[in-house]
């Protein structure tokens, strides 16, 4: 008969076990992408390589050559071999287009066991899943990663202290900010390390970006994260102070909820033509802007500063149909700018470009009058959905009455 | 006749893509690494650059900062094969540094050559 004792210990090395076999099953997924991105990158050369010859071989031929048919099916080949590599990669990283209703507690829980072993003793890390059952729109791979570079980045702000890395998941309905009347799932990491000084805080985010030593990290974890959470359609915001440790938190609409953030959302379309007022003092943001703009059939003026571009407003109030702003400027801010063109017309909307959420006090954009805020780095297609969004309220705002639609309850 | 520096340290693809572009009428010199890019275009600056982004040395990110920097009329082209480590694609990234175009690898000759044209046409200027 065993003893109590003796299945004690039975349940302490089973889970011992348990704990090592997910160590290496994280060990042999993150050997598997990294060796997946290697071959990836070094066959797309390859066949970048066969692709260019084949070609420039054909071009060299009679048009009636009868080459032409072999060189043909050579470029087949070559297309099965970057379709093969693209479904590698795929699986590598994960794929956020393809999507589920997802756990969010089991799906932390889980990387949080995954990542326990490779945790430094002196660190400990706690969950606080005060909702279970929170369904969030997203791939587990996806909130695995979101987990694993936020607790890196929490453990790696520790350095040689001792301290805790909290990782906690919340859901709730958002009673303020963009997110107003949303049902939200949120995740959070915490930790007491060394914190972020207030001038770094915008650039956490940038890729590259990193207050380390040299060697102790490429800078690139946090952006992989904005990155995801964009794509998951999710927004970021970080508290921090320094020697005050960090709180990183995800904010995730609960799944089905529809948020203003979604480009996907039926019925947010609204495509037209329009003059926007591009006001950025980065030459290359400002063009890259422009280039974005254009590309997407609009008219565009750009500006290097506040002052130019209330210049040309106050000159014709009347000539812009929007307004993409950066924030953080030398002399006049993204918000001065708002304030500045709300004294000259009510119904102009702008759009803030800001390097990350938390550069913005709760509720400090929505009350000087910004329609809404792109967190960068966003892609084109971002920007097109926050001007198509813009343009149509703006539309709806000088419409009668009568024909306004209630679009509120699925906007948030 | 515009000038095309191309960086690529797979020296395969450097030789093709300096055939295929010098078919196309162009003169080109190519780099096999960011740090003799840098270093080739301060001695003689091309007209055009089209780079790799992952490479020894100094990388293709790093290689395009650089030359915002440095040389900001500069148009950029940037090619990838793909993120070594299998989770992070840098296309965009160097998209937001300002490379007016990006194609992943393996991409056709008409696109990167139309690409070239596009750049060295309508360059990276535009009203202030």
């Amino acid at each position: 008969m065993t003893k109590p004792d003796d299945r004690l210990t039975d349940a302490t090395a089973q889970a011992r076990e348990l704990a090592r076999i997910r160590s290496e099953r994280a060990g042999r997924l993150e050997a598997l992408g990294t060796l997946a991105g290697g071959i990836a990158h070094d066959f797309n050369n390859i066949l970048f390589t066969i692709l260019g010859y084949v070609e420039m071989a054909k071009e060299s031929l009679d048009d009636d050559a009868p080459a032409h048919t072999d060189l043909d099916d050579a470029l087949a080949a070559v297309e099965r071999g970057r379709q093969l590599v693209e479904q590698v990669v795929t699986f590598a990283k994960g794929d956020t287009t393809r999507r589920s209703p997802v756990d969010l507690s089991t799906v932390v829980d889980e990387a949080v066991r995954l990542l326990e072993p490779t945790v430094p003793d002196r660190v400990r890390l706690v969950t606080e899943i005060h909702s279970l059952g929170a369904m969030v729109d997203a791939t587990p791979s996806a909130i695995q990663q979101i987990v694993t570079h936020l607790v890196r980045n929490a453990v790696q702000s520790l350095g040689a202290r001792r301290g805790r890395v909290v990782v906690g998941v919340r859901a709730q309905r958002e009673k303020s900010g963009e997110w107003k009347g949303t049902r939200s799932v949120r995740l959070f990491v915490a930790d007491d390390g060394v914190g972020i000084a207030e001038c770094d805080l915008e650039r956490v985010f940038d890729p590259f970006y990193t207050t380390r030593e040299p060697g102790a990290g490429q800078g690139l974890g946090l952006s992989v994260v904005h990155g995801i959470v964009r794509d998951l359609g999710g927004t970021i915001r970080l508290v921090s102070r320094l020697q005050r440790g960090a709180f990183f938190e995800v904010l995730f609409p609960a799944s089905g909820e529809v948020t203003k953030r979604d480009p996907t959302q039926p019925g947010a379309s609204f495509s037209r033509r329009a003059h926007v007022m591009v006001i950025d003092d980065d030459k290359f943001v400002r063009d890259l802007l422009t280039t974005w703009l254009r590309n997407i059939g609009h008219e565009v003026s750009s500006f290097d500063s506040g002052e130019t571009a209330m210049r040309a407003l106050r000159a014709r109030a009347d000539a812009f149909d929007v307004v993409v702003s950066d924030q953080t400027m030398p002399k006049m801010t993204g918000l001065d700018v708002t304030r500045r063109v709300r004294a000259l017309r009510q119904d102009l909307p702008i759009v803030l470009c800001t390097g990350y959420s938390g550069a913005l006090e709760e509720g400090e954009s929505e009350s000087a009058g910004v329609h809404s805020v792109l967190v960068k780095p966003f892609s084109q297609d971002a920007l097109a959905s926050a001007l198509d969004r813009a343009l149509f309220d703006a539309a709806r705002a000088s419409t009668p009455p009568t024909c306004v639609t209630d679009s509120e309850g699925v906007t948030s | 006749m515009s000038r095309i520096l191309v960086i690529e340290d797979d020296e395969q693809t450097r030789r093709m893509l300096r055939q295929m572009i010098e078919r196309a009428g162009y003169e080109v010199e190519d780099a096999g690494d960011g740090l003799d890019a840098i270093k080739r275009m301060h001695a003689r600056p091309a007209d055009l650059v089209i780079t790799d982004l992952l490479m020894p040395e100094k990388d293709g990110i790093e290689t395009i900062q650089e030359l915002r920097r440095d040389f900001p009329d500069v148009p950029v082209i940037a090619i990838s094969g793909g993120g070594r480590n299998g989770v992070f694609d840098f296309l965009p990234i160097a998209r937001q540094l300002g490379a007016t175009h990006t194609f992943t690898k393996p991409t056709d000759r008409r696109k990167l050559l139309s690409a070239v044209e596009e750049a060295l046409g309508v360059g990276v200027g535009s009203e202030v």
